[in-house]
């Protein structure tokens, strides 16, 4: 007798298990009163200074989860400009998935009262991280001019689905051929939704109008 | 890089439905246009895992997209296609997915 041949019918979704854990942590934000944003860029952007510049503007209101491959360097960073930092090591993989994000909140378990807002600074990619829900409320894609102005549209994937976006290291306009218009209009013209801010985290310019726009959006998601 | 993280995924949904002593010959996925994922790539890291007696089968599905300026419905096979009035700015109406459609395998003589 020879061996049968049996099909199995499937049509399953691949990223079910993220994004169920995603469901999850997101009901676990908004039970908790916390905004949260993911944040991603390409490494060297200025993700973890622009959350020195938060954590030293919004002290124990924030918490920050880390990602990186390796090394607590980013939490390190965190901690000294007085917030609160969960490292999270991958150990190698290129982005943070929704099952990860929900171990790191289990062990952070209990939240103080006083946080309002958690940021998850994801590893250092533009491909990646833009395909894994992590449950967030808002993302946020961060440009850094020294990358250059043609970026927007080689990374398609990320900005344009992200909610913010974000142009760093406005200090450095006058010293590289960068022309924040383009990028911006390029980010529009595939995502016309998307709010865009210009800021240099090294000097804080723009910092507080990021620190009113979080805020605001807090209002609104959190009743 | 991910592709190998679904890849590694799309292993553990396979598994599940592969009865001890079944031998697993085919995977068919659909893959989006819009899923960010590389079908090459994936089935790459597919074959990876599971060796060469596994045939994999990749539908690739265009996305569907209805044009925000004048209203064309029109599909693409990537991000960059723009809609025939030169717009990138549109509505996804599909293209994200990226699903396990069908296993085959040999069950034991």
């Amino acid at each position: 007798m020879s061996a049968r041949t049996r099909r199995v019918a499937m049509k399953s979704p691949v990223m079910k298990r993220n994004d169920d854990a995603a469901e999850r942590n997101r009901k676990v934000f908004s039970e908790s009163g916390l905004l949260c944003l993911n944040l991603m860029s390409s490494p060297g952007a200025g993700k973890t200074t622009l959350l020195e510049r938060l954590a030293e503007k919004l002290g124990d209101r924030l918490a920050v989860i880390e990602g990186d491959v390796q090394t607590r360097r980013d939490a390190e960073r965190i901690e000294k400009a007085g917030a609160y930092a969960y490292q999270i090591e991958t150990g190698g993989s290129c982005h943070l998935d929704a099952v990860a994000v929900g171990t790191a909140l289990n062990d952070m378990k209990p939240f103080p009262k006083t946080w309002e807002f958690l940021v998850i600074e994801n590893v250092g990619n533009l491909i990646c991280p833009s395909g894994f829900y992590l449950g967030e409320h808002l993302t946020a894609g961060m440009l850094s001019l020294p990358e250059g102005d043609d970026k927007v549209l080689k990374y398609p994937g990320l900005f344009s689905k992200i909610d913010l976006f974000l142009l760093n290291k406005m200090d450095l306009l006058e010293s590289l051929r960068f022309d924040p218009d383009r990028a911006e209009e390029e980010c529009r013209s595939m995502n016309p939704g998307v709010t865009a801010l210009r800021l240099s985290a090294e000097t804080s310019e723009g910092m507080d109008r990021l620190v009113s726009l979080l805020e605001e959006r807090r209002a609104e998601i959190i009743s | 890089m991910h592709e190998l993280s679904l890849a590694a995924e799309i292993m553990d949904i396979v598994r599940k439905e592969v009865p001890g002593g079944c031998l697993l010959r085919r995977i068919s996925l659909t893959v989006g246009g819009l899923s960010c994922v590389n079908p090459d790539s994936l089935v790459f890291c597919l074959e990876s895992l599971v060796g060469d007696d596994v045939a994999i089968e990749v539908n690739r599905q265009p996305a569907a997209l209805r044009c925000l300026d004048c209203g064309e419905e029109y599909t693409a096979t990537d991000m960059y296609q723009p809609c025939i009035c030169g717009s990138l700015r549109r509505e996804v109406l599909s293209g994200r997915e990226l699903t396990v459609d069908e296993i085959e395998m040999k069950e034991p003589e």
